[in-house]
């Protein structure tokens, strides 16, 4: 009989904190108001000139200004080089990231680090550390004075404008404005994601850009077109048809798998979210006129959480969805989907792919996007956008020289998708890593083994692409809906914008607000017991979050 | 000693307290092959346990990592607020708490016991260390997937709710049912870790003299009586010792296993101490209030071994030590 | 001399268990085993089961149509895996060595009741049991030791265990003094009794101790995360919790092509098994410690 020790308390606590803050906290980075990708709103700082590049690879499917990604059917046969020589001077760089592959071989096992290293011209000291364990490690290292050059900062840590601050390089001096020429990959990156690393009036690091695109209402495209029923239903009437022509509990087959992404904001887009977008509530926050209104106190929301609850009740979402607090359902969702168990599910446009992946249906599988219909003729719809970065990488305060050869590296490892130096940070060593099957590159068990896990696609990376080997059917698709969905998408306004109140208290007031929703979605409360929820909310910290917000607002104009 | 009469006051208490003295100095030198045997062990506990615990001073700081124990701002006893500030949901707690310690003091504490008789009993030295080895294997297995594998059995779409949605009857969903929360916790626990308990409740039957059963059964004593007045008693001191022990850590009562399971049945039912604190003060980064937890949670848990021990002097018992 | 006999106190004399009883017995013991065997055997037939399977069961499969050990090979492509078993194999084994015998020292020593601070130094092991230090303060005294990104990080700061010491303690004091008092009569040292006299009959409870230890070493992966960079340094648990993936975290543009994973369930569950049978093949060799009948014959030989 083991005594549970103090400690598994503690870690428990702050590592699940880690787990829970990374998905919602991640959306407080980002862009400003409107819809598509947000006007500069933080004009304090001078962000780095964006100066495209123009002798990089083509891209099939073409990006857009709306914010589109720019898609790839196959990686390009002939990957143009776009750097010159090895941009570093022989020293050892050392970087601490998050891991979310099986760690990687040791260095001399691992053809793929050496030739990194190789052609970098620099040592590489990775160290990694699995997800859900990032918060404890990135303490341990600032209270025990072993930062390393590089730091990928992940979600929003507290305090994290003072903690930049103190530890890190305000790298304004070096990046702002045309000072990035120095760094032609660098000035790649589009301004918007740029955003998520401005903090205290200082630029404080690279992003790792993915896109504002925000989660996909995904479905069973194969199923509902066997059924000869319609896939984008126009108004909140026909979608409950369609959930009710689709369920079928007696054959294990339930129409919604997933009842509530919310988690404190984020975009993730579960049926309660699906149906405040039909309804047109904003992201998290609505701005109008100086003044941020939280989505949770609309009277929309109350409406959609009443129709999440005859939902439940009618017994069209899977009775397993609200499985376990700090594992994540999102696996057992798509795995539902895939079962055929379920057939609507929330999830990042990033799935997309893998569902193909996962495919046992056969040939004929299929997935397909829905957009939310306008609620009944009195409401616009919308979609939400997601926060434009995953992550920005901070440098530890030194030198000038030292920082300008760390943004050397940095700069290589922009290099875009399609380019010889992206194959090699991102697949590895031809032959060895990859090879060439059908056109495209395919990776061997050597490249999934040794690339991943050492996680250098943290430190630095060039705009995402919407690609997905060997399926290029979910490639069209993704790129299709991407054009649909963005032109109607609204973006947070708060991202970008930091509030203690909101990085210290979020977890715990946002973790109480589903539990009201969750307990009002099954019905153990009735929907009346909102309000009382949403002021709780508005005084343990709400109303706090909002008045440091609105001043947030009003100092970035 | 000659008989004196009037002794001053001092100089009896100054007699008495070099002759304590000189007895513990004797008790010392007597004793020192003993305690040089300590000093390793010792060594360790202060050097990796104690030092470090010092550092919980920064439950009366405004920790920040970057700015160290000594820089951090002292705000004295706020920290310790987040336990003591009178919300319901916290009286709520403390009931849930108080019930699951129940249910573990009543039906999962005696369970490795039982089992480990039953084993005992065995005739079969293969089959006991057969059986032995299977029960103990759920031990191995973290929270996470002990739950998962419940779920599987016994959630809305579980085995269980399967096979009787397939026959036409109501479904259950054990799992989501608030009402049997704490039972299907206390279960959890059973599983998982009685066959490990069972181990040291075997150890200890393993020490008691075989001689004493064979004197009983020649005095004709039966089964039942052996184990009575042989078989218990044996176990009684590691069993009482266990107990208190495990009194010390009641405040942190399954956190891991129960904050995975509240989503299906909602907060009133299910929050325990642990995750009241979690939900409503760990808050991200928040090193001080930690802390602050951890030094009651330290201090609750001393209390009450130390209580129980007493209780246990009461009824004649060892407890941990003798006072 | 008395006849010694050899382990079934139970049955000891002429009383067999009635066929009823047997029969309750039996069948409580197997509804126990059943009850345990089962979800074990869902965790290895998930472990070997295809992706078609875990997707039509939901993620847990019983029995298993087709057998395929992809989920195997994928964990131990590269090596990495094996090294990490080396890892902690050394580990295990040194620090069980280490802590059995600073534990066995230290609950000797405290098992005298009246010997010279026992209360105080008893106090000072209770303590350490109730009050765990946070992460940051013994991270910074494992750096001052020096200790960072060594494997006796991973040994040295959790070599005693107050809770193994107290329990050992107890076995110890629960030894028949006579034993004690006549070897010390005879002009044994303290080491020497502890070594041949109180050690050899106290197989079955260090042996559990030891167990304790084992496992714990085996299992440990928090502190490696903290103190180890390097992680070809990393002990087996820390390496197989990479393998549990969150996809939502991985871009497109990331995907690396080529041959699929293996389900996520079955990696899971196969990490499981990959873990756990060490310590099983362990076990059986300690149980013949627990034989019964240890002590008889001692007092009166």
């Amino acid at each position: 009989m083991d005594t549970v020790s103090r400690r598994t308390l503690l870690r428990g606590a702050l590592s699940a904190t880690a787990l829970a803050a990374a998905g919602p906290l991640v959306a407080a980075c980002g862009t400003g108001a409107g819809n598509g990708p947000a006007e500069s709103n933080n004009s304090g700082v001078l962000l780095p000139s964006y100066i495209p590049l123009t002798s990089g690879p083509q891209a099939d499917l073409p990006a857009l200004a709306s914010g589109v990604l720019a898609g790839f059917l196959k990686y390009p046969a002939n990957p143009v080089a776009v750097t010159n020589g090895k941009p570093g001077d022989g020293s050892t760089v050392s970087a601490f990231v998050e891991t979310f592959s099986p760690v990687a071989p040791a260095l001399s096992q691992n053809t793929y680090w050496q030739a990194l290293n190789k052609a970098l011209g620099v040592n590489l000291d990775m160290q990694v550390v699995p997800g859900a364990n990032y918060t404890d490690k990135l303490n341990v290292l600032v209270a025990g004075s072993s930062l390393p050059d590089l730091t990928m900062i992940s979600g929003i840590p507290p305090n994290l404008p003072a903690l930049l601050q103190a530890e890190f390089q305000d790298m304004t001096e070096f990046l702002g404005g045309d000072a990035v020429k120095d760094y032609p990959l660098l000035a790649n990156i589009p301004t918007v994601y740029w955003k998520t690393a401005v903090f205290n009036g200082g630029l404080y690091g690279v992003p790792i850009p993915r896109s504002v695109m925000g989660d996909v209402f995904y479905y069973r495209a194969d199923i509902v077109a066997a059924k000869g029923l319609n896939p984008q239903p126009s108004s909140y009437a026909e979608f409950v048809s369609l959930c009710k022509a689709i369920n079928d509990p007696k054959r294990n087959v339930w129409a919604l798998a997933d009842p509530n992404d919310s988690g404190g904001g984020g975009g993730a887009v579960g049926t309660l979210q699906f149906i405040q977008q039909m309804l047109g509530v904003g992201l998290d926050w609505v701005h109008s006129g100086g003044k941020l209104v939280n989505a949770w106190e609309l009277p929309e929301t109350t409406e959609a959480l009443a129709r999440t609850a005859e939902l439940w009740q009618a017994g069209y979402i899977h009775p397993d969805s609200f499985g376990t607090a700090s594992e994540s359902m999102t696996t057992t969702y798509k795995q539902w989907i895939n079962a055929g168990s379920a057939i609507l599910d929330g999830d990042s446009w990033t799935a997309w792919a893998p569902f193909y992946e996962e495919n046992v249906a056969g040939p004929s599988f299929r997935i397909g996007g829905m957009l939310p219909p306008d609620y009944d003729s009195g409401s616009k719809a919308v979609t939400w956008q997601q926060a434009p970065s995953f992550s920005f990488t901070a440098f530890k305060k030194a030198p000038k020289s030292r920082i300008r050869q760390l943004l050397k590296i940095l700069n290589w490892m922009a290099a875009p998708f399609g380019s010889a130096e992206y194959l090699l940070k991102n697949y590895g060593v031809s032959g060895v890593d990859w090879t060439r099957q059908g056109g495209d590159v395919v990776a061997t068990q050597t490249g999934l083994a040794e690339v991943g896990g050492l996680g250098v696609g943290y430190v630095g990376a060039p705009p995402d692409v919407v690609y997905a080997p060997g399926e290029e059917q979910a490639t069209k698709d993704c790129y299709e809906f991407m054009k649909k969905s963005i032109p109607m998408s609204v973006a947070d306004p708060t991202t970008g914008l930091y509030s203690r109140t909101y990085a210290e208290q979020n977890t715990s007031l946002a973790g109480q607000i589903t539990d009201a929703q969750q307990a009002i979605i099954q019905g153990q409360q009735p929907v009346s017991s909102w309000a009382a929820a949403v002021k709780s909310w508005r005084s343990a910290g709400g109303d706090q979050m909002r008045s440091e917000y609105e001043d947030a607002l009003a100092k970035s104009k | 000693m000659a008989v004196r009469g009037e002794a001053p006051a001092d100089e009896v208490r100054a007699e008495r307290s070099t002759s304590r003295l000189r007895r513990a100095v004797a008790k010392l030198r007597r004793d020192r092959a003993l305690l040089l045997l300590a000093i390793p062990g010792l060594a360790l506990l202060l050097l990796f346990q104690y030092i470090p615990l010092l550092g919980n001073i920064i439950a009366f700081e405004n920790y920040e990592p970057y700015l160290g124990i000594i820089h951090s701002q002292w705000i004295g006893l706020s920290n310790f607020s987040i336990i003591f500030n009178g919300n319901p949901e916290f009286l709520d707690a403390l009931k849930n708490t108080v019930i699951i310690t129940a249910l573990q003091v009543f039906f999962v504490f005696p369970v490795p016991i039982v089992l480990a008789l039953l084993l005992n009993s065995l005739v079969s030295e293969r089959l006991k260390r057969l059986v032995q080895s299977v029960l103990y294997l759920p031990h191995f297995l973290s929270w996470v997937v002990v739950v998962a594998i419940f779920q599987e059995m016994f959630g809305g779409s579980g085995l269980l709710d399967d096979w009787l949605r397939a026959h036409g009857h109501a479904t259950v969903n054990i799992i989501g049912n608030s009402g049997l929360f704490k039972e299907m916790i206390a279960s959890q626990v059973i599983w998982k870790d009685s066959g490990w308990a069972t181990i040291l409740f075997l150890a200890a039957l393993s020490q008691i003299d075989a001689a004493l059963y064979e004197a009983a059964s020649v005095d004709g004593a039966s089964r039942w009586r052996q184990l009575w007045h042989i078989t218990l008693p044996g176990l009684k001191s590691i069993g009482i010792l266990l107990f208190i022990l495990q009194l010390g850590s009641v405040l942190s009562t399954g956190f891991e296993q129960i904050i995975l399971q509240q989503g299906p049945v909602g907060i009133a039912s299910s929050e325990v101490l642990s995750t009241y604190v979690y939900h409503n003060g760990i808050l991200a980064g928040q090193w001080g209030e930690s802390a602050a937890v951890g030094l009651v949670n330290g201090l609750v848990g001393v209390a009450l071994v130390l209580g129980a021990n007493k209780i246990a002097h009461m009824f004649g018992e060892q407890g941990i030590y003798q006072s | 001399m008395t006849v010694v006999s050899k382990g079934r106190p139970g049955v000891a004399g002429n009383q067999a268990p009635s066929v009823a009883m047997r029969g309750v017995k039996g069948l409580v013991l197997t509804i126990c085993c059943a009850v345990v065997i089962i979800p074990f055997v869902g965790v290895i037939s998930t472990s070997l089961a295809t992706q078609q399977q875990v997707t039509d069961a939901g993620g847990f499969v019983i029995i298993p149509d087709h057998v395929t050990i992809a989920a195997y090979r994928a964990i131990f492509a590269g090596g990495v895996v094996t090294r990490a078993i080396g890892v902690s194999v050394f580990i295990t084994v040194v620090g069980t060595a280490l802590s059995l015998t600073c534990t066995a020292m230290l609950a000797y020593a405290l098992s005298r009741p009246r010997s010279f601070a026992h209360k105080q130094l008893l106090m000072v092991v209770l303590f350490a049991l109730l009050f765990t230090p946070g992460i940051i303060p013994s991270y910074l005294v494992v750096k001052d030791f020096g200790l960072l990104n060594s494997y006796w990080s991973l040994i040295v700061p959790t070599a005693v265990n107050a809770f193994n010491v107290i329990v050992l303690r107890a076995f110890f004091m629960n030894l028949p003094q006579a034993l004690i008092d006549s070897a010390r009569i005879d002009g044994a040292s303290e080491a020497t009794i502890l070594r041949k006299v109180v050690l050899p009959l106290s197989k079955a409870a260090m042996a559990v101790v030891g167990l304790f230890y084992a496992v714990g070493y085996w299992n440990a992966f928090f502190n490696a995360l903290l103190y180890i960079n390097d992680t070809s340094k990393w002990p087996l648990q820390l390496v197989l919790q990479t393998y549990v993936v969150n996809n939502a975290e991985i871009g497109t543009g990331q995907l690396t092509p080529g041959e699929v994973l293996p389900p996520q369930q079955s990696l899971q569950m196969a990490i499981l098994v990959v873990s756990i049978v060490p310590i099983l093949l362990v076990y059986p060799f300690l149980q013949r410690h627990f034989a019964k009948g240890v002590l008889t014959g001692a007092v009166k030989g």
